[in-house]
């Protein structure tokens, strides 16, 4: 049902995995890994948990009072629900994209500098601040304005400087929560080959609930639906020979 | 009050299904429905142009008498005393005490109260102190006068023995404590206004909740906080009875934290109490002050509101 990977060798590996939103289980007893440098997308119909998920890697869900979790999510060997993680550091190291950009009412400059100053980066910022945004595909827009309210930019340019922010932070994973949801086709085809660039350095974990959009940059594809797995594997294998029915039905526009 | 007020909407609701075989019969209610509504409107618009009207009237014949330079500059405040003198500085430097007070105490401890509720309380504690700040802003002003007068000021006499029975630091804190449940509750408005988005971008930055209220939340509602502070401050400048209570009857140029002043508020109040014959110019002072008032405040709420829609230019 799962494809066989060596568990060991995912920066992220959850174990037998549930997610409750008080009695409601939104996930259900998952065990899955996220391997370094890949890009790995999660698919399934609108309340299937993929969200739910995503939003668990980085402990967002520590602000809805009601969610609670069961089985355990390691990021690189530790598990983050441990009593003594530093959820602030566990944000530093995984950062995240969010459906509609929302860039701070500051100027582009500062956008990009707010968090690595938090964690005390005082030198260099110009460096940081130019690096990030070329990484980002944006330097160039905007290099001649950098002190102009961010949320001027138009609403690919401030999705691409939120990835540039989170850059900004040396993240080691990057979570994106239907980062192209909010976009025209133009901005999403430069977000995607923005994705393609950053999977040299980064491990990416998308959710989406295009399904060309899986199939067009990740490596991996996790189909989830009703807060299961379905099906897990290769990209190209599970969108061409799909092990499971759900799986082939959902990607054949069947349901969802 | 609410159930009497549906069985009306119910009754008139049946009766429009009834005319609706007759269209003229109809279009009549319609009319009717509309001329009543429009005619409720119509009163406050009336009501507030023949206060304008009255208050502009009465006060050019005041200064009929009074030069109007010796009224806004003048430093000596004794229109009921011979000699008389009409200047009206006293008054304003007394009310300018109170809000400058009430700001101190009212300004921080609404802000930090609504940042409270808003990050730091879980729902519990939320669900107590809500209630009792609404609870606090429904407490009618001549309570807190004399809660003034009766609690505060003797606290305030173990701190400061020199000071007097009516003084303008009991008023400050008391109407700080007043206008402290608005505060708090449009600051709070103001913030949790704000796309949830963006402060879980702050979140998911690793940032604590103290750098994401102060640096993004508190910035980025600036200028509602700002408009959430003036709104208060004209409450403030307009607050009469636990002024009067509190803080006397005594105009006075002063700084002094610790003496008996008299507001604008308060010397209306008592003339408007005291024997002074309708149409005198000792009566038309009133009017003038409150003149002065009604500008004051009116220019509060303007830079309130221009404040409040430059917010929502920068948020849409």
């Amino acid at each position: 049902m799962v494809d066989s990977i060596d568990s060991n060798d995912g920066i992220f590996r959850t174990q037998n995995l549930n997610l409750y939103y008080g009695e409601n289980r939104a996930v259900k007893d998952v065990s899955i890994s996220f391997k370094k440098k890949e890009v790995t997308a999660i698919i399934g119909p609108s309340g299937c948990g993929k969200s739910t998920l995503l939003r668990t890697l980085n402990r967002m869900n520590d602000f809805i009072d009601i969610f609670s979790t069961k089985g355990e999510i390691f990021f690189q060997g530790e598990d983050i629900y441990r009593s003594s993680q530093d959820v602030a550091d566990l944000r530093k190291r995984v950062g995240m994209v969010f459906q509609r950009p929302n860039p701070f009412l500051k100027s582009i400059y500062k956008n990009i500098v707010w968090g690595p100053q938090i964690h005390g980066t005082k030198k260099d910022l110009d460096e940081l601040v130019e690096s990030s945004l070329r990484k980002a595909g944006l330097w160039d827009e905007v290099k001649d304005r950098l002190n102009d309210l961010a949320t001027n930019l138009s609403g690919g340019q401030q999705q691409r400087l939120c990835i540039a922010r989170t850059i900004a932070m040396k993240p080691e994973v990057i979570l994106m929560d239907e980062p192209c949801s909010a976009l025209d086709p133009r901005s999403t085809a430069r977000i995607e080959d923005l994705i393609g660039e950053l999977r040299k350095d980064y491990t990416i974990v998308i959710v989406t609930h295009n399904m060309q959009q899986a199939a067009r940059i990740s490596d991996k594809t996790a189909f989830f639906y009703e807060g299961e797995l379905v099906e897990f594997g290769d990209t190209k294998s599970l969108f061409t020979k799909p092990k499971e029915k759900r799986t082939e039905d959902y990607i054949t526009g069947r349901f969802g | 009050m609410f159930h009497f007020l549906k069985l009306i909407m119910r009754s008139l609701l049946k009766r429009s299904n009834l005319f609706k075989a007759n269209s003229i019969k109809k279009d009549w209610f319609d009319s009717f429905v509309k001329g009543s509504l429009g005619l409720c409107a119509l009163i406050s618009i009336i009501t507030t142009f023949s206060i304008i009207f009255i208050l502009g009237k009465e006060t050019l014949l005041f200064f009929e008498q009074v030069p109007i330079g010796d009224f806004l500059f003048g430093t000596k405040w004794e229109p009921l005393l011979e000699p008389q003198s009409f200047g009206v500085l006293p008054l304003i430097s007394g009310t300018f005490l109170i809000v400058i007070g009430s700001s101190l105490v009212a300004i921080p401890a609404g802000l930090l109260t609504s940042i409270y509720l808003g990050e730091y309380a879980g729902p519990r504690t939320k669900a107590i102190v809500k209630p009792i700040l609404e609870i606090l802003a429904g407490i009618p002003t001549v309570v807190y006068g004399y809660f003034a007068l009766t609690v505060i000021t003797p606290m305030l006499k173990m701190i400061f023995p020199s000071i007097e029975v009516f003084n303008a630091l009991s008023g400050s804190i008391v109407v700080g404590i007043m206008i402290l449940p608005m505060i708090s509750s449009l600051c709070d408005d103001a913030m949790s206004s704000l796309p949830r988005s963006l402060k879980e971008g702050g979140y998911a930055m690793g940032a604590t909740s103290f750098e994401v209220v102060w640096s993004i939340l508190v910035p980025t509602a600036l200028p509602r906080i700002v408009a959430a502070f003036i709104l208060a401050i004209s409450r403030a400048i307009g607050e009469t009875m636990a002024v009067v209570m509190a803080a006397g009857a005594t105009p006075k140029m002063t700084m002094n934290f610790l003496e008996s002043i008299q507001t604008m508020t308060s010397y209306i109040v008592q003339v408007s109490l005291g024997d002074t014959p309708a149409g005198g110019v000792e009566y038309q002072t009133c009017f003038a002050v409150g003149a002065v008032l009604f500008v004051m405040t009116l220019v509060m709420n303007i830079i309130g509101r221009k404040f409040y829609k430059r917010f929502n230019l920068e948020i849409e």
